[in-house]
This record gives C-alpha cells, structure tokens and sequence, in this order.
C-alpha cells in the first residue's frame, strides 16, 4: 500500500482552473473522500492523480515516489469510473483480466486471480456474460473486480455509486467499506454526496471551486467544519453571519450579534472562532439540535440563553420527524428546526438554540469567488 | 391529424418504391437481361440466349487490364482513405482545438463539391505540377481525395460509442496509449470502417466522372475504358462487363459483410 500526496496542484482549462493549488495526503490504506458541488474539480484532481491529464503546477507522489512523468499505464492504479467504462465487447472474465493479461501474468495465475477478485466484490458466477447483460449493481462490481485485480497502489473512485437508486447505493456503500477494509487499498474516492463521504471515509476533503476548502476526519468535520462553506455542504441547515461581542459572560458563553444586533445569541466559548478578522464569524446550527415546543406568550428570559419565538411559515413531514421553517424577528431568514411534535402553518413556536450546539464558523475569504479562477 | 400523415407517409413510401423500381432497378434488370442476348447489336428483349459477350468480355484485352488498374486503385485508395479516416476520426472525437469547424468543412467538402469539378482541379494541378503521365498515381491521390470524407463520417459516427474512459480504463489498467487504441477502440469502430470501407471501394471501383479527368494513356480504369467502348462500339460485350461489375461490387459487399461486418455486430 501506498500514500498518496497531492502537492500544489493546479489544472487549467483553456479559461479557467478547473483545480488550483490542490494540497491534501490520502496515508497509506486510508479512505479519503473528495467532496464538493459539481464543477468544482474533483474529476479534474482524481485524472491528474491517474494521469489522464497533465497538471500544470505541483506534484503527486504516490509511494513517496514523484509520478508526474509516468503514463497512467506505469502508475500500478486502479480506476472505477462513473459509468464504469467496462470494455462492452469483452465478457466479464475478459474485462476483469484484462490489467493481468497486460502485465503477462500466466494463464493459470490469471483464471485464479480473476476468479478470487469475482469472488471479493460479490459477483455471482456470471463470468461469461457481457457488460451489457448486467445490472447497473453488477457492472458495479465487476468495474471494482477490474481495478482490484491487479493489486493496485492505489483505487481511485469517480462517483462509482451515483449511477445506482438508492436502495442498492446504500447496499453498495457497506460493500466498499467492507472491500476497502479487506483489501487495504488506499482508496481516493470522489462524491458530492456528504452522506456517502461521512460513512466511507478515514478522511473527508471538501472542494470548492477548483480550490480544497478544508480536511478533516468525518467526526470532526461534521462537529466542527472548517468554515461556512464547508459546513453548508455537510448540511448545516442554519447559517447566519454574526458579530462576536467582548469577553466571556459568567455562564461560560460570549454573545455573538446577528444582523447588527437584531438579535444576540449565546455560544459556548469553548469553540474558538481562530482565523476570524474583525470578529465577524458565521453562526451555524443544526436543524435538528434546534428544540421546538409551542410559546405559551410567557417571557422567554426563563428559558435561558437562546429562546427564541417565531411563527411556523411552512413544514415538510420526513418520516422520522418533521422538519419545520420558522420566522424569528432578528434573525435575516427562517430557521430550520426539526421537531417529533406537529405544529400547523402559523403556529406560535418557542425554538430553543443549545449555546452548546452553536458552531462559530470561519466566513470564506471573499477571494475564492468565482472570478478567481480565471 | 397524425392518422392523415401516417395514410399519407405510407402512401410516399409506395410512391418511391415504385420510382426506386422503374428507375433503377428495372434499367438494370434490362441490361443484366441483354447481356444475355444472341444477337450482335444490343437490343430488348433479346431474340435469343447466349453467353457470347461474356465470352468475348474475358477475351478482351482491355477488359482484364482496366479491370486490374480499378482493382488496384479501389483497393489502395480505400485503404488510405481508411487509415486517414480513422486518424482523422480520432483528432476530431478526442481534441477541441482552435479551427476545428474549419477543418470539419474541408474535410467534407468534395461531398459537396461536384466531382467534375474535383476533377478539373486535380488534372490542373497534376498538370501544374508535371505528373499528368503518372496516371495510377493520379487517380489513386484522387479517389483517395474524394472517399475520406465517407470513412471519415462512418468512423468518426462510431467513435461517437466508444467513451474517452473506456481508454483511460484500459491505460490504467496497464495499456499503453497504442495497446488501448487497438484492444479497446478499434474493435468498437470496426463497423464504421467496414462501411465506410465499403462505400470508398465501390465508389472507387465505378467512379467515371474524376477519372476520366484523371486517367492516363496506359492508366484507365474499367469503367472510364467502358464508357467509351459504349460509346464507339455497338457490340454488347460493354453491357456483358457491366452485369460483371454489378455483381462483383454486390460480390464484395456480400463478403465484407459475412467476414468482418456480421462477426463484429454478432454478440454485442
Ligand atoms: N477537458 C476539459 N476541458 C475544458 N474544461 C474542463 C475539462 N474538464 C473539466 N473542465 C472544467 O473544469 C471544471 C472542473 O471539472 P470537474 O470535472 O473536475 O468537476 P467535478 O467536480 O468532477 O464535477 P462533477 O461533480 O459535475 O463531476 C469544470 O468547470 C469543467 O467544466
Ligand atoms: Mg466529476
């Protein structure tokens, strides 16, 4: 096995830089993610890594060794592509043998080996059907079995379970970790899926426009993301700009202004807000640490620090829970809260916001708009 | 509405059929049929059988040498029409690059221009530049000329299904670029090599117009060498070497079709 370090990199196309300055490590036998919205240059960073394409700036070495002058034929990787590519003219067998027959691996050796990688990624014993005769599930996993085969360095992975419905993406997400941990490979894997990411990863790199906006481990990035954008794409509904007042109060927590004071909300100080010029930091807050109950009118100083009234505007029923929309003066938009109770459109609501649940975030620098990429 | 266009579309269909059948199927059947004929003047229905003209086709001395010189050219400018086709297929599937609509036209212009006048031009040029004599060559450079644009379209028609990561897989897999081109893409584009090899060839084998701008002395093709035998001799051994070259241009898509055109379409 071997790590994967992504140095400086940079891509351009024609206009624009599809990756710049792209820095991350993937260690050794490590599952790392690269997640963003789309366009924002994880295909880009995964085909420099292969070699499909040749980078403009910086450096990948793999193994501790620098790659940029090998073709992708002498890397020793493994590619899953978004449609699979499997070869259509050749039976699953042959598609699967076809990276052991290029490195003259003997005949024997060859129908041994395939047959063990069919065997680790769940085939049924379909080895001479064409791709075409597949399940989408199928071709799936026969595309692993073709990139595992040949004991690669290094498995890269390009939304390998985006062509899925969901039931069989969620079936084969287990089964990746599952072969990912058996194997050991260090895997790169590619998604725009933060669900997808925070399961499977050792590592999660979120991207944004062509640049990484932050890597962390899927714990911490999910309990303390980087900046604003970064926890935007994990799914932190609530997301207000905010001001950080003087000091620490007695209760452990600083207020924190939104919206010039319109409202004033209380955090845990234990998070501090580093890197954060002028103190102007992005409040962020989790639909579903927001309690909801009905307002009885009463004054809400009684309830500690961060009660707040507001008027359900709208409510989605998921299943689980129900998710709400709810007006609060001072706050610039509706908060998202999620609640097990059932309030109608128009009801009077108390929402309660933990100071603990409060997450002060980094603003992004105003330099990473899109002109930059120019 | 979509019923009156359907009564109507089927009424086309039967129109042309018809039109296909008296204008070109029957002026064929007529000739194949009075090929056959006794008598020493072409005529229809023939008063009598016989295989005479077929005879004196394959004793005739022009015959056999014109046929060799189209043999020849068809099969030497097919297979660089061919290889340039692919090639060009290839720059045109896989690369943007600055002019590239400009390109497209060239390469697809003696579609549009009028082979009278690729004709001409080329004769112009061979004259301009003193290979006027080297009739072979001539004719090979400009059928060569006049088909790419055929094997270019196929081609580039069945690049279209071999996606760029089907390569890539292959390179990674441990393929060099070359290996990958010839493991991977060319048993995809097979069928638009075969067809557009198929039409180079047959449009090579019976072209009279850029030939006969083209041809030398001792450097005619059968079809050139053929027309002006319809035109001074009355005899019908020009309508027996027509029946003839009919059935080899069927006998060759027949071929092409049994040996790589149905093997490669076969279990896909
Ligand atoms: N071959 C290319 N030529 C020109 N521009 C390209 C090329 N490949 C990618 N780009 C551009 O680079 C940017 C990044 O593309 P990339 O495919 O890496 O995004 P992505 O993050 O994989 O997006 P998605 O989630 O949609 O797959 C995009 O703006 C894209 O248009
Ligand atoms: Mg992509």
């Amino acid at each position: 096995m071997s790590d994967v370090e992504v140095s400086g990199v940079s891509k351009r196309y024609d206009d624009l830089w599809a990756v710049k300055r792209v820095s991350f490590t993937a260690p050794a036998g490590s599952f790392t993610s690269l997640l963003g919205p789309s366009g924002c240059g994880k295909t880009t960073t995964l085909r420099l890594i292969a070699g499909f394409a040749a980078l403009d700036e910086g450096e990948v070495r793999i193994g501790g060794k620098p790659v940029d002058d090998l073709p992708p034929w002498r890397r020793n990787l493994g590619v899953v592509f978004q449609n699979y590519a499997l070869f259509p003219f050749m039976t699953v067998f042959d598609n699967v043998a076809f990276g052991l027959r290029r490195r003259k691996v003997s005949r024997s050796e060859t129908a041994s080996r395939v047959a063990e990688a069919i065997d680790l990624v769940g085939l049924p014993d379909l080895a001479q059907r064409y791709p075409r005769q597949l399940s989408g599930g199928q071709q799936q996993r026969v595309a692993l079995a073709r990139a595992l085969v040949v004991r690669p360095d290094v498995l890269l992975l390009d939304e390998p379970l985006s062509n899925l419905d969901a039931k069989l993406r969620a079936e084969m997400r287990f089964e990746l970790k599952r072969i990912q941990r058996e194997t050991g490979v260090t895997s790169i894997f590619v998604t725009h899926d933060q669900e997808e990411a925070l399961t499977l990863s050792d590592q999660i790199v979120v991207m944004n426009l062509g640049t990484v906006a932050g890597a962390a481990p899927p714990k911490a990035i999910w309990e303390q993301p980087e900046s604003a954008y970064v926890a935007d794409f994990l799914g932190v509904e609530n997301l207000f700009p905010g001001t950080v007042g003087d000091g620490a109060a007695d209760d452990g927590t600083v207020a924190v202004s939104v919206d010039d004071g319109a409202a004033v909300l209380h955090v845990a100080a234990d998070r501090p807000p580093d890197g954060t010029p002028d103190r102007a930091v992005v409040l962020g807050i989790r639909s579903e640490e927001i309690a909801v109950r009905r307002s009885d009118g009463a004054d809400n100083a009684s309830d500690g620090p961060n009660a707040l009234d507001g008027t359900v505007r709208e409510f989605t029923y998921i299943g689980s829970a129900v998710v709400y929309q709810v007006d609060c003066p001072g706050l610039p938009a509706p908060l998202i809260a999620t609640a097990q109770e059932e309030f109608p459109v128009g009801a009077r609501v108390r929402l309660h916001l933990p100071p603990g649940a409060i997450k002060l975030l980094r603003p992004d620098a105003p330099a990473e708009g899109p002109e930059d990429r120019q | 509405m979509a019923d009156f266009f359907l009564r109507s579309g089927r009424g086309l269909v039967t129109v042309m059929a018809l039109f296909w059948l008296v204008f070109l199927v029957a002026p064929i059947v007529v000739t194949l049929a009075s090929s056959f004929t006794s008598s020493t003047y072409l005529t229809f229905p023939p008063p009598g059988w016989s295989v005479r003209w077929y005879l004196s086709a394959f004793e005739s001395e022009w015959v056999w040498s014109t046929f060799w010189n189209s043999v020849v050219i068809a099969v030497v400018s097919t297979t660089i029409a061919v290889a340039l086709g692919i090639a060009a297929a290839r720059v045109l599937a896989r690369h943007r690059f600055y002019g590239r609509g400009a390109f497209e036209y060239a390469v697809l212009s003696p579609l549009i221009i009028p082979g009278v006048v690729v004709g001409f031009a080329l004769l112009n040029v061979s004259v301009l530049i003193e290979t006027q004599d080297a009739g072979l060559l001539n004719l090979i450079i400009g059928h060569t000329m006049v088909t790419t644009p055929f094997t270019l379209r196929s081609v580039w028609s069945s690049m279209a299904g071999s996606d760029i990561s089907l390569e890539e897989a292959a390179q990674s897999l441990g393929a060099t670029r070359w290996s990958a081109f010839w493991l991977i893409v060319f048993p995809l584009i097979v069928p638009g090599i075969v067809a557009g090899a198929i039409i180079a060839f047959t449009f090579s084998f019976n072209d009279v117009t850029i030939s006969a701008f083209l041809s030398a002395r001792e450097a005619r093709t059968l079809p050139v060498e053929l027309m002006s035998h319809i035109e001074y001799l009355p005899d019908p051994t020009p309508a027996a070497v027509s029946s003839l070259m009919i059935v080899i241009t069927l006998a060759f898509f027949l071929l092409v079709e049994r040996t790589v055109g149905l093997g490669v379409f076969a279990d896909r």
